[in-house]
């Protein structure tokens, strides 16, 4: 489009002026201050609106007067002229006419906005539109940012979107560290999952096992019932061990009996201890004997002699003294005859003797008498000592009677033997008898005595037969002890081995034994007393309640099942628990809300990434689809402007060069200024041209080359007419032009 | 005879896709399979079934914990209770539970091992039924196990066949690939698919279909969801359609009209939400607006807090998700012709590259999986679009 006319009612310091354009190239000039920018401004405003907000940086160009804001413009367009009008800043109002058939556009916006096509505001002011300050400011540039703003040329507006890649890159960034320790929010996100799958895990593998647990109640319901049962029986019983009650004494006392019983050695063989017994019992009846002082064989022997010495001593004596007694008698009787006291006898000396000894005489007769008398009782009586002691008294009696008599007769009997006749010879004969007989019962005394003395031992006084008899008795005895003896060895023999035959050590040890069976006998009839009286009770059921009331062992399983039952309790409440547990579905629900979180995050950081990569990848092969044909034609133009000095621009690499004539590759950096501004404009009316082949806009300089010399100058405007040919042009400067043009003089205008 | 079929399951699983959900939401969220198993059985019982088919999926193995074990097993009971079997056969994401010998399963539960077997029932009428199933013992099945099945003996007056896997040659697949033809040529009365989740008829005399699971867990599993109660009618096996899951998955579309004020966004999509009839309702709501700052609240998140914030927990629904319904394909990338973006398109969205731009430092399992396919790939591409579009909008909007 070219623009015929612009109309300014109010804009700035611009009000209610008009200004024709040429079609190509137009110079408006003015000093500083009068004006261009705002015409400039006001150009691009009427193209793309006026500025909306109010702002520090942003000049609304608000008239200074209360005078209406805005106004228009009349261009040409494809062979067509319009009016464009917009008035009001803030609500402005668009309209346009096309002045051929003065119809006004139903949709002016849209017209426009076709017109345009993808040069909006940026884009027109990028391309479209320069001023000094963007040359100078191309020198402090540092070389990425020339490239930087190399590439702005080339694609205008691509600003905005390397800041747009840039801030995507940068929240993803924020939200992303690269890092394995970074912490920021994506990290943190991911983190959080972990940790949540890890702490459902735990919990998880925290839990019982529920088949065991399972398992566990079944094992207890069994034991449960198993104890139920047992009570059960445990009560059909209890009346049954009530009734067992009184037993329970027998079957202790039975057990303490049987426990003994245990305890007890083997029974003795009674066949065995019988004959002992009998043995024992035979030892026992002989032993007295054995404390009876038996007489040797030889005392025996001895005394037997001696008994049958003292039996014809005896018999002797008793002869005498039968003798004695038949002389006496017969003395006696001679003498009774006679009647004699005493024995005549020679009246001698002896008469003297004589005449005491008849009183003597007649004393120791009568004791005689006495005694004899006594001792036959005695001998009938069998009271040999006493009747031997008597006896003795009597002879002795006797023998001093006689022997008184004796001496006196003896005197005179010896001077006369026995001539006499008959009674007195008789008498003395007798007499002589008499005292031979003393005599010899004299003799016999002692030797008796002697002999008497040695059978003492078997015992006093007694008559030989007695003594005899005794003397048998003692061999019998001798005999039957000597028997007894052998028999009692023997005895004691079989004894001994009946010891043995019972595996008895000695008798003591036997008794101890006899007493054991004894023990045993006892115990064991009262064993089978008490069993009896057991009858047919069960030993071990009664055991069992050995020690306890029914009562108690009923507690005990009650007890029992209500532990049971309570563990069951706890097992079933576990379970409860554990099924109602939503702990974990709630952890698992959590965990999948966080790995959606993570999701979504990570979507979100990925289409940033992406998008910022896409955005700059864009850009850069959008530059360099560009480049080539902008530097062709930047070339061209800067060989121009530098009068062929330069001719070649080098893109390649990271910094743009430049080719001078003899082929010396120079960067950018190291052109003078003036020669990069030209490489600038070169570059930038290049753009241009490249993208108004598309869409023909304005080209509106704002006194871009204020500090280039003459001879640059001139090569500048040079060039800019040669494109003014097919580019309406309007080039604002405060030197007035010296080149075909057509002239607006601001300072005229005002 | 009457029977369930009931597959994929899946007791525990997480619904998916959610985030920052409120209290009261995350509430019924955690219960909802829970629910739908409970109205299962209780139906179950209800129509005196003969038995239950579940073929493959009840659970996670690898994340059964003792709450699932303990409903699985009094449900199960309450079924036994009721004179009903529970024939029940493992897949991919149960095969473990296969290999546990502890675990007490009631007398009703028949269970099958990897190789195929048929077992035997007789109905509550008489009829005798053979039932033919495996499990799997690993994660993936490579054969095509129906080889293995055998035809329908004379005994049986059905014969029905429980099979987790999906269409496929076998050797490429790796869930008992199977063919339809296959199928057929055992004469079985009805084929009890599980491993989809969606509901899916592959053929309808006999039947061969997917019940598809109990319960939606994402919003790719949007619409009733419940099982097949199955019943002879006139000789055929005909499973009748039975809804439990207590929360559907839902998408609507709303146009907000243009300069509602900002404060009034809230309040009118309140009073626009549909939602279901019975049940509750997680909404992915699609706008259609052009109004920029409805945009704007869209992609900061802004208007998601908002809803969120403003639910109550008497709302039969919750939003989960708001997005704009698609700008139109070829997105407009401003400033610079169209080429000049679509030039670099294949060298940006690469999976090597999302790897570069950030995926790499992501170790989790279900992260990476999610994003490293060319669905996502695709999707992301249409979200920076959308983005640049918006940004390029923010451009200009600041000129003005």
């Amino acid at each position: 489009m070219k623009i015929e006319t612009a109309s300014v009612r109010g804009f700035g310091q611009w009000h209610d002026r008009e200004f024709d354009f040429a079609t190509g190239l137009n110079a408006i000039y003015g000093p500083n201050g009068s004006g261009k920018t705002t015409l400039h401004q006001f150009i691009v405003a009427m193209l793309y609106g006026f500025p909306q907000k109010r702002g520090n940086r942003v000049n609304t160009y608000q008239a200074a007067e209360q005078d209406v804001y805005g106004g228009k413009i009349i261009f040409e367009h494809q062979g067509v002229r319009y009016e464009l009008s917009r008035f009001g800043r803030t609500k402005s109002e668009l309209k346009i006419t096309n002045l051929v058939n003065q119809q006004e556009l139903a949709d002016p916006e849209n017209f426009l906005a076709e017109l345009l096509g993808p040069i909006d505001r940026e884009t027109f002011e990028a391309v479209f539109s320069f001023n000094q300050t963007d040359l100078l400011a191309i020198f402090s540039l540092k070389p990425d940012e020339f490239a930087k703003r190399l590439r702005q040329l080339a694609m205008p507006g691509s600003d905005k979107w390397v800041q747009i890649a840039n801030d995507l890159e940068q929240t993803a960034a924020n939200e992303f560290g690269a890092t394995k320790t970074a912490k920021r929010p994506m990290n943190q996100l991911l983190k959080q999952v972990d940790d949540a799958k890890q702490a459902m895990q735990k919990l998880i593998t925290g839990q019982p096992l529920t088949a065991s647990l399972l398992q566990e109640r079944t094992d207890l319901q069994s034991r449960l019932e198993q104890l139920q049962s047992t009570a059960a029986t445990v009560r059909a019983d209890e009346h049954v061990t009530l009734a067992n009650q009184h037993l329970l004494p027998v079957l202790q006392r039975l057990e303490i009996v049987e426990e003994r019983l245990t305890k007890l050695p083997v029974m003795l063989d009674q066949q065995l201890v019988n004959e002992y017994d009998a043995v024992t019992a035979k030892i026992a009846v002989q032993t007295p004997n054995e404390n009876d002082e038996l007489p040797s064989a030889a005392a025996i022997g001895q005394a037997s002699d001696v008994i049958a010495q003292l039996a014809i001593n005896d018999r002797e004596q008793k002869l005498l003294v039968q003798r004695q007694l038949d002389l006496q008698a017969e003395r006696q009787h001679i003498m009774t005859q006679h009647g004699w006291q005493t024995v005549p006898v020679a009246t001698t000396e002896q008469g003297a003797s004589t005449v005491t000894t008849p009183v003597l005489s007649k004393v120791m007769w009568a004791l005689a008498g006495l005694a004899l008398v006594v001792a036959v009782v005695g001998l009938l009586g069998q009271q040999t000592l006493l009747a031997g002691i008597f006896m003795l008294v009597g002879l002795i009696s006797v023998g001093v009677g006689f022997q008184s008599r004796n001496q006196a007769q003896t005197a005179s009997s010896e001077q006369q033997p026995m001539t006499d006749n008959s009674d007195e010879g008789r008498l003395k004969q007798l007499d002589q008898s008499i005292t031979e007989n003393n005599a010899r019962l004299q003799e016999l005394m002692p030797k008796m005595s002697e002999l008497r003395e040695q059978l003492a031992w078997i015992g006093r006084d007694l008559s030989p037969e007695s003594y005899q008899q005794k003397l048998a008795n003692f061999q019998a005895e001798v005999t039957t002890r000597n028997q007894q003896r052998t028999q009692l060895a023997q005895l004691r023999g079989q004894q001994a081995t009946l010891l043995a035959q019972l595996v008895v050590k000695d008798s003591t040890d036997l008794t101890i034994r006899r007493q054991a069976d004894e023990q045993r006998r006892n115990l064991h009839h009262e064993q089978q007393t008490l069993t009896e009286q057991l009858g047919g009770a069960d030993r071990n059921v009664l055991r069992e309640t050995l020690g306890k009331t029914p009562q108690t062992s009923d507690v005990e399983l009650n007890t029992a099942m209500n532990q049971v039952q309570q563990e069951i309790a706890t097992i079933d409440v576990r379970l409860e628990r554990l099924a109602n547990d939503g702990q974990i579905q709630q952890a698992k629900q959590k965990l999948a809300d966080l790995q959606a979180e993570a999701s979504f995050e990570l979507q979100n950081i990925l289409v940033e990434r992406l998008a910022a990569q896409w955005i700059n990848a864009t850009l850069s092969t959008t530059i360099g689809d560009r480049l080539p044909d902008m530097l062709r034609l930047s070339q061209q133009y800067f060989a121009f402007l530098t009068n062929n000095r330069y001719q070649q621009i080098d893109s390649h690499g990271k910094q743009l060069q430049v080719i001078d004539q003899n082929g010396q590759a120079i960067k950018v950096i190291e052109l003078s200024k003036g020669t990069a501004e030209q490489l600038y404009v070169a570059m930038r009316l290049a753009f241009s041209q490249i993208v108004s082949a598309n869409v023909n806009l304005p080209l509106l300089i704002d006194d871009a080359f204020v500090d280039f010399d003459a001879e640059r100058y001139e090569r500048m405007i040079d060039l800019l007419a040669g494109l003014s040919e097919d580019q309406q042009i309007i080039y604002f400067t405060i030197k007035a032009p010296k080149f075909d043009a057509k002239v607006i003089d601001l300072n005229t205008a005002r | 005879m009457k029977f369930i079929h009931a597959g994929d399951i899946h007791l525990g699983n997480p619904f998916l896709g959610l985030r920052n959900l409120p209290n009261w939401v995350q509430n019924i969220v955690q219960d909802a399979g829970n629910t739908a198993f409970r109205r299962l059985i209780a139906d179950a019982i209800a129509e005196q079934v003969d038995f239950v088919l579940l073929p493959g999926d009840l659970f996670n193995s690898n994340e059964v914990d003792a709450q699932i074990e303990l409903t699985v097993l009094k449900a199960f009971d309450e079924l036994r209770a009721a004179s009903i079997t529970v024939f029940l056969s493992f897949g991919n994401h149960d095969y473990l539970a296969s290999k546990r010998v502890d675990f007490p399963w009631p007398s009703n539960v028949h269970l099958f091992d990897e190789s195929v077997t048929t077992m035997q029932l007789t109905t509550k009428a008489g009829e005798s039924v053979a039932i033919s199933g495996f499990s799997y013992g690993q994660q993936h099945i490579e054969t095509a196990m129906i080889d293995q099945f055998p035809v329908k003996q004379t005994g049986s007056k059905y014969h029905l066949g429980m099979y987790h896997g999906e269409l496929g040659r076998a050797g490429s697949g790796n869930y008992a690939p199977f063919a339809l033809t296959a199928m057929n040529e055992k004469h079985y009365d009805y084929w009890a698919l599980g491993h989809i989740h969606l509901r899916q008829t592959l053929q309808t005399e006999p039947f061969i279909g997917y019940s598809g699971n109990l319960q939606g867990l994402n919003k790719n599993e949007s619409g009733d969801k419940g099982y097949y109660l199955v019943t002879d009618q006139n000789g055929q096996l005909i499973p009748t359609f039975v809804a439990v899951a207590p929360i559907i998955w839902a998408e609507e579309e709303l146009e907000i009209p243009m300069n509602l004020a900002t404060n009034e966004l809230v309040a009118y999509i309140r009073k626009s939400i549909q939602g279901d009839s019975e049940n509750f309702s997680l909404i992915n709501l699609r706008i259609i607006s052009d109004d920029a700052r409805v945009l704007s609240l869209i992609a900061n998140g802004q208007l998601q807090a908002q809803l969120a914030q403003s639910s109550q927990t008497r709302d039969p629904w919750y939003i989960w998700q708001i997005s704009l319904k698609e700008l139109q394909k070829t997105v407009q990338l401003p400033h610079l012709p169209v080429d000049a973006w679509d030039n670099n398109v294949t060298e940006i969205f690469t999976l090597d590259n999302m790897q570069a731009a950030g995926l790499k430092q992501v170790h989790d399992p279900e992260l990476l999986d999610e994003f490293l396919n060319d669905e996502k790939l695709t999707e992301i591409m249409d979200m920076v679009k959308v983005k640049l579009q918006l940004l390029g909008k923010d451009v200009s909007l600041d000129e003005n």
